[in-house]
């Protein structure tokens, strides 16, 4: 899920993550379960350009970045932070002349075609991946 | 860069599709991903290239490992595929590891491919380049550089697993691999003479993933 546009000629995104209990997930017990970013605090919202910071957990996560968004989603680990798709579709889509870094996250559970579009990641833009965990994906 | 992409379950691929643009997959591992067409990798359009890599033991219809269709470009550099899904599923058409599709293209250099239980390790339709230190357990690919090694029955790689300093899951070389002082010297690979606990010298043809 995303909300995207410009304000005062900035460009933004709303990225809406939804926490879920942690599961038998190995979280580390010493991070902060409210380990967020400020952008995170004002809402879920970064300016391009951003890195938005991604504490310990297994998240919710079905979010695409528009165009001309410049993000960097920072995990604290693969084996730390989980984004979970849920089966109701790709965990992330990133759109054409977007340019996202993803890293050090696991991204499991997307799947279910969704407008033609399926699988855990989606990159019709700009995607690098790094230290990271792309697994139990499915359509 | 350093990602895996393992058990995914995908119609025409399940590990990556790469549909235009580009892909670089750095020190990564693609394996156990299971396609109804393509296991791996579809390299659909544009381009991908696969450096310090290793992609295993995925299954798909078409092609378990990787496939390059017409227009599309693949470069493997000091990278590692083997076809274990003979073993694992048999999906295969043609027990194929990798599919070049006519009007697709590639190029391998400082590579090993390597395929048991009879699977072969290319079908060749397309433009496949051989820059050199190749190492193959079939002749399938046509590759042919002087410092090619086809038919070869010895490459005896280790287990799947993660092999520090590396990060994502590699193969390592056993004793007697002729893998080993096999590789290129000359094109910057570092990291290639760390791990000598795992038989690996300098200049082995491959070490995947390794830094």
């Amino acid at each position: 899920m995303r909300y995207g546009g410009q304000w005062h000629q900035q460009s933004f995104v709303c990225l809406r993550w939804l926490r879920l209990p942690l599961r038998a997930r190995p979280i580390s017990a010493s991070v902060r379960a409210d380990a967020i970013t400020p952008a995170w605090r004002r809402g879920g919202c970064s300016r391009s350009g951003d890195t938005v910071a991604i504490g310990a957990g297994l998240y919710a996560a079905n979010i695409e970045i528009p165009a001309n968004i410049v993000l960097v989603l920072q995990g604290s680990g693969a084996g730390l932070t989980f984004l979970d798709g849920q089966g109701q579709g790709p965990v992330l889509i990133v759109d054409a002349a977007a340019t996202v870094t993803v890293d050090s996250v696991t991204v499991q559970n997307g799947g279910k075609a969704q407008e033609g579009r399926q699988g855990g990641i989606v990159a019709y833009g700009n995607l690098t991946v790094s230290d990271s965990l792309i697994t139990g994906n499915s359509v | 860069m350093r990602t895996t992409i393992s058990n995914n379950y995908n119609g025409s691929a399940a590990g990556v599709e790469n549909v235009s643009g580009q892909t670089a997959l750095v020190e990564s591992t693609i394996a156990a991903n299971d396609g109804v067409f393509i296991g791996g990798i579809n390299v659909q359009g544009g381009a991908v290239s696969l450096t310090n890599s290793t992609v295993s033991g995925n299954s798909g219809f078409l092609a378990a490992n990787i496939e390059a269709s017409q227009g599309s470009l693949l470069s493997l550099v000091n990278s590692t595929v083997v076809n274990t899904h003979i073993a694992v599923g048999a999906k295969s058409f043609g027990a194929t590891s990798m599919l070049f599709d006519l009007g697709g293209s590639g190029s391998i250099s400082n590579s090993i491919l390597s395929s048991s239980d009879g699977a072969v390790n290319c079908m060749v339709e397309a433009s496949l380049l051989s820059l050199g230190h190749y190492l193959s357990s079939d002749n399938t690919c046509g590759l042919s550089q002087p410092t090619d090694m086809n038919n070869n029955a010895s490459i005896n790689l280790g287990l799947l697993q993660v092999n520090s300093p590396g990060t994502t899951a590699s193969y390592g070389l056993l004793a007697g691999s002729t893998a080993i002082d096999a590789g290129d010297c000359s094109n910057g690979l570092t990291g290639r003479a760390i791990i000598t606990s795992l038989r690996v010298r300098r200049c082995s043809t491959t070490l995947p993933n390794m830094r």
